[in-house]
């Protein structure tokens, strides 16, 4: 680890409010990105950052320096994104959601396929769904990890990230055939 | 690649899509985290300290057991009498090392080297807000986006030239930087007041931006009749906010106007920056607050009472803040509550009946707190129970009036209606139940026979105080709520986001400021003279509309596509640019000759001076260095630089506490604040903002 980057650290666990300000300048971005895939829109995402960041000068003396700090950073916000979603609206991951209510998907015929667009298609989808494919497309969660993480069953986070997928693709090529 | 293994096409390409985004955090995330973590830091020094402190004091201990057991007096006797208080702790912690500072205080290089024929204004060397460079061709031009703020700039191919005219060729350095919050001005140290024919004036700045283009350390220029544009988007939607330039040379701002710009959108009048007063731009600041608070309208419906109203609020405050007058418990506890509840629910008390021994029949109400004060009527007197229907039905049913009074438990209040002759109905109630006791008044033997016993002029003298005992807690009970009501007016947006219960414990933590708001209410006379109080009142409600149609404007949009869109400016020079109201301070405000003094005693001379005002997030230079506003009520944080080079600051609380008189010298004491400022963000958390 570089050691500006340890000096850093140390003073966010001593309680120095200017280190803990770096570490937030340094990361915030990276951390939000995380936090928005997470969450619904962006005013959703911003209070999920907030508490990821607590969760982060809490528990930052746990981190023992093996493996990359981003990643540590990276799983203290998903877990804290996962607990503002549990707070806000316990997860129902046992629903079927077989159809997506028309109404909620939103798609653009200007948006351009780009990563936002897309950030905007897996915002559309249901907390469980999105949850799931967040946690297994893009942090590389195991199916069993999820599981445990979200106390329920292998088979549904299976059923529901195969559903999550498949409602993406749905949303992606009615993007892609919206004439421009 | 290798987490990828496991994805199909679809998903990997997702992946990828999703982990490319890039995402900025809105500005007042970190002041809502800081704001949190401010109370838990303590936490974490004290986890971080405790090793320390537990290790050094066991080494200690066991030293002095040593020296106590095994020094030649071995006589069990400590050595040395009580510590010399001179000597005893000389001001040196042996864990003060472990606070060395984490970042490095040397001043940030902003890495430009400016032609040496120009001379530039001090700040401009001295300036830490993070600049962002990069190289460009100069015969192929620049498309530049800030990936912070999203704003723009473009210049043209072949468009720049020397300072002798000459076009320019190769690689040349391109510096942007945007000064966005009152941190970032402060960090800047350039100077924030405006002058014309008209006179100085004080800036309110919504975002500025500064664009350099040099080679090799020589400033370079745009060729006569070039432009270059920027993309620039205001941080706030403030009204009559028109652009500056900010001279190199002269340090002084100019207004852009109108056919130096071109394609802009949202300005009023170009050719004449409209001045606004201090109170029009802190309440726009406040408008375009985040969560700002606006108060309901006042419930002083009717406008031949607003100067009664007024002048009870100002008179109860001035007292509380004299500390003459304290709000009572069952008032601070419901200052949200509406009259209708203080009349039904507030009078309360704890009363038990207490019955005679040998019959349970005979009784009086013993009210223990003395809050039914007109029971002292019935003095020598007690009442008899009277048969109740229901009871001779179902004696022992729990809800038959003969079970629950024989019960023994505690009401919450008492009455007396009385009926016909000695006959009268005592009414026993709390939260949950209500009694209604038939019964008969009756003397006691201790009452002597000498006196005449006339049950009407008993029940008389009971109603007359309970009477007065009603109109004593309305009397304070409007006293407290006009007080409440009335404060709004006089407050700042900012305490007008606390509800009753905070403003109460904000007033007391804070007495001498509020005493110098009251006593200045007073002295002006809106106690005294009711037209001038009405007056008041009147702009008050005016006010209030207004805030509320202003934030049903902003909410459905039509002030901010108007006045918050991003101008497409077209400029022709490289500099300073401020996106500004321009302001003057209300001719209230007296100024008042101003010296500092550190804590040492050292007198400082100041050659600049900085006001913040966070309640409105006002900020601006003093023109005059040596005079002060006087601001009764307002927390002005006051930064001051001194000709020794070194930054001190008077904290806003301790401006507010000051008793400070028009036309004295006031001596402020400041604290020397060199080493934890420089860069924005020490600004921001020395201030907190």
């Amino acid at each position: 680890m570089e050691p500006q980057l340890k000096k850093l650290i140390a003073g966010c666990c001593h309680g120095d409010l200017l280190a803990q300000r770096q570490l937030f300048d340094r990361y915030q971005s990276v951390l939000l990105v995380v936090c928005l895939r997470y969450a619904r829109d962006r005013p959703e995402a911003q209070d999920m950052l907030q508490e990821a960041f607590l969760a982060i000068f809490r528990d930052l003396a746990q981190y023992t320096g093996l493996g990359s700090f981003e990643g540590w950073l990276r799983k203290v916000t998903v877990r804290a994104a996962l607990q503002y979603l549990r707070r806000r609206n316990p997860l129902r991951f046992a629903e079927d959601y077989n159809e997506l209510p028309a109404h909620t998907l939103d798609v653009h015929p200007d948006m351009e396929m780009n990563g936002e667009a897309i950030l905007r298609l897996v915002q559309q989808l249901p907390d469980g769904y999105r949850t799931i494919f967040n946690m297994h497309c893009i942090e590389s969660f195991s199916y069993s990890e999820i599981a445990a993480e979200l106390g329920i069953n292998e088979s549904t986070v299976r059923s529901q990230y195969a559903r999550a997928c498949k409602q993406l693709r749905v949303l992606v090529e009615k993007l892609l055939s919206c004439p421009v | 690649m290798e987490k990828d293994k496991h994805l199909h096409d679809f998903e990997q390409y997702m992946r990828r899509q999703l982990e490319g985004l890039d995402a900025q955090a809105e500005e007042d995330t970190w002041a809502k985290i800081a704001a949190e973590q401010r109370k838990r830091n303590t936490r974490l020094v004290v986890r971080y300290r405790a090793p320390y402190i537990l290790g050094m004091t066991g080494v200690l201990a066991l030293l002095l057991f040593a020296w106590y057991w095994l020094s030649p007096s071995g006589n069990g006797v400590l050595p040395y009498g009580p510590y010399d208080a001179d000597t005893a702790y000389n001001g040196f912690f042996p864990f003060d090392t472990a606070w060395t500072p984490l970042i490095n205080k040397a001043p940030e290089r902003n890495g430009l080297h400016p032609h040496p024929k120009v001379v530039r204004a001090a700040w401009f060397y001295t300036n830490t807000v993070p600049m962002h460079q990069l190289r460009f061709e100069a015969d192929r031009g620049l498309r530049y986006r800030n990936p912070s703020s999203g704003n723009t700039v473009e210049i043209p191919p072949s468009a720049l030239v020397y300072a002798d005219g000459a076009p320019v060729t190769g690689p040349v350095d391109f510096s942007f930087r945007e000064y966005r919050s009152l941190a970032d001005f402060l960090a800047a140290g350039m100077p924030m007041h405006y002058t014309d024919a008209r006179g100085s004036f004080y800036f309110n700045s919504a975002g500025m931006f500064e664009v350099r283009v040099s080679q090799d350390g020589a400033d370079l220029y745009m060729a006569p009749g070039k432009k270059y544009n920027v993309g620039f988007t205001p941080t706030a939607p403030l009204r009559d906010a028109n652009m500056f330039y900010l001279s190199d040379t002269t340090n002084q701002w100019s207004h852009l106007h109108g056919q130096l710009l071109a394609d802009t959108i949202g300005f009023g009048d170009l050719n004449s920056p409209r001045i606004l007063t201090d109170a029009e731009v802190a309440l726009d600041n406040a408008l375009t607050k985040p969560n700002a608070c606006i108060p309901g309208l006042s419930e002083v419906k009717s406008e031949e009472n607003a100067a009664e109203w007024m002048r009870d609020g100002i008179l109860t405050g001035r007292a509380y803040a004299r500390g003459a007058m304290q709000p009572p418990m069952w008032f601070r506890k419901n200052t949200d509550k509406s009259e209708g509840f203080f009349l039904k629910a507030l009078e309360r008390s704890d009363i038990r009946i207490v019955h005679q021994k040998d019959t349970k029949e005979r009784f009086f109400p013993d009210d223990m707190n003395g809050t039914f004060s007109e029971l002292s009527a019935f003095k020598a007197c007690f009442f008899v129970r009277t048969a109740d229907s229901s009871d001779q039905l179902a004696p022992k049913n729990k809800n038959s009036v003969d079970y629950i009074f024989r019960q023994k438990r505690m009401w919450r209040r008492v009455e007396v209606v009385p009926l016909n002759g000695a006959l009268c109905e005592v009414i026993f109630s709390d939260e949950k139940e209500e009694i209604h006791v038939p019964s008969r008044l009756a003397r006691s033997s201790e009452a002597g026979g000498g006196t005449v016993f006339d049950p009407n002029q008993i029940f008389a003298e009971y109603k007359r105080l309970r009477s007065i005992r009603h109109a004593n807690y309305m009397e304070t009970l409007q006293r407290w709520r006009r007080f409440l009501r009335t404060a709004t007016m006089f407050q700042t947006p900012e305490e007008w986001c606390m509800d009753g219960q905070e403003w109460l414990s904000y007033f007391e933590d804070n007495r001498n400021m509020m005493l110098a708001r009251y006593e200045a209410l007073y002295d002006e006379g809106l106690v005294n003279d009711p037209s001038m109080a009405h007056n008041r009142f009147e702009t008050w409600q005016q006010r209030l509309k207004q805030l509320q149609f202003d934030r049903v404007d902003q909410s459905s949009g039509l002030r901010s596509n108007a006045q918050n869109m991003a101008m497409s400016l077209k400029l022709s020079g490289f500099g300073t640019y401020n996106c500004d109201q321009i302001f003057k301070i209300s001719k209230q405000a007296a100024q008042i000759t101003a010296q500092y003094k550190t804590e040492n005693g050292k007198s400082i001379v100041p050659v600049a001076v900085r006001i913040i005002d966070r309640a409105t997030r006002l900020f601006f230079f003093l023109p005059n260095n040596t005079s002060l506003l006087n601001l009764p009520g307002r927390q002005l944080d006051v930064i001051v630089q001194g000709n020794d080079g070194r930054t001190y600051l008077l904290p806003g609380k301790v401006y507010a506490n000051s008793k400070i008189e028009n036309g004295s010298i006031y001596t402020f004491p400041v604290e020397d604040v060199t080493e934890r400022v420089g860069t924005p963000s020490e600004w921001a958390a020395l201030l907190g903002i």
